[in-house]
């Protein structure tokens, strides 16, 4: 159960301090807790270590999906429950956990756009821990980010939404990943460019 | 109280397909934010229609057959059906006088 109970402003400036207070271990050691929930500590390049392993056996495309299936029920679930708990407002709940996101180090979530009237949300990743961990990579590696966030999107619009990630920084080099989500229902139309997402006429 | 049914792909047939009164359907799922703000309305209609409308729920995580069957592809959304056929749909979290006046058309 969530016990969040602080000013949320408070916690989107400094997530990671806040969340350490909230850490705790079960009284007989060997689990830790946070909100209720189970959490462990593990370094980006075991998760990474991983995802290399996989992708030589299964192929990028089929763990990028799995990765971002995964993910992107985690991100509605956490979400559900941030929205039950928390009574927040839908572009509130993404800043929470784009905040949860930062505050775990996944990366520095920044949202640059968000219009739920037209199911579309963008963001940038700064210091991916995907991506940095992954070195040089021909596709975008921040699958795990993009699901969970498409997850975030789902949860707060009711509706199916698509995510993509633009701009990998294990692709392009140093510069923030960019994720752009909007309904699936528009993903064939989509056409979109760094800053904004543009739905092609019929 | 009132007699909010809780459907599934098991009964969805009987309980919906072939119910002699008009059914509304809210498919839903635990994790949708704008369920959670329809799912009060959706309670006090049951009451307010009690006799002249089955009113139920269908988690459409649980029960997806029937949520693609139908081609519900956000939640919330109503579906009303009448002897077996779908016949209003209404998608979102839009004002109860909306649903109201979207049922009280087919009743």
């Amino acid at each position: 159960m969530f016990v969040y109970s602080k000013d949320l402003s408070q916690y989107i400036l400094n997530p990671f301090c806040i969340m350490l207070d909230d850490i705790d271990e079960i009284p007989e050691g060997g689990a830790l807790l946070y909100q209720g929930s189970r959490y462990m500590l593990l370094p980006p390049a075991a998760l990474v270590d991983f995802q290399k392993s996989m992708e030589d056996k299964l192929g990028t495309e089929a763990v990028s999906q799995a990765l971002y299936s995964s993910a992107l029920r985690q991100g509605r679930y956490f979400t559900g429950k941030v929205l039950d708990e928390l009574s927040l407002e839908p572009d509130d709940a993404v800043r929470y956990m784009a905040a949860l996101a930062r505050g775990m180090g996944w990366g520095r979530i920044e949202i640059t756009s968000l219009d739920i009237s037209s199911l579309t949300l963008e963001l940038e990743a700064f210091h991916s821990a995907f991506a940095e961990e992954y070195g040089k990579a021909k596709d975008p590696v921040c699958s795990f980010i993009r699901g969970f966030f498409a997850g975030v999107w789902q949860a707060v619009t009711g509706s199916e939404v698509e995510g993509l990630e633009m701009h990998c920084r294990a692709v392009e080099g140093p510069s923030p990943c960019i994720f752009v989500f909007a309904g699936s229902a528009d993903r064939k139309k989509l056409r979109v460019s760094i800053s904004q997402v543009k739905v092609e006429e019929d | 109280m009132g007699s909010l049914a809780l459907f599934n792909e098991d009964s969805f047939e009987d309980e919906v397909l072939k119910s002699e009164v008009p059914v509304l359907v809210d498919f839903w799922a635990e994790w949708c934010g704008p369920c959670k703000v329809i799912a009060p309305i959706i309670e006090q209609i049951s009451i307010e229609y009690e006799g002249r409308l089955k009113v139920g729920k269908l988690n459409v995580d649980e029960s997806p057959q029937v949520a693609s069957k139908f081609g519900i592809r956000g939640i919330p959304t109503l579906l009303l059906f009448r002897q077996g056929k779908p016949v209003e749909q209404i998608i979102g979290a839009v004002p109860k006088a909306q649903i109201v006046a979207k049922l009280n058309s087919h009743l």
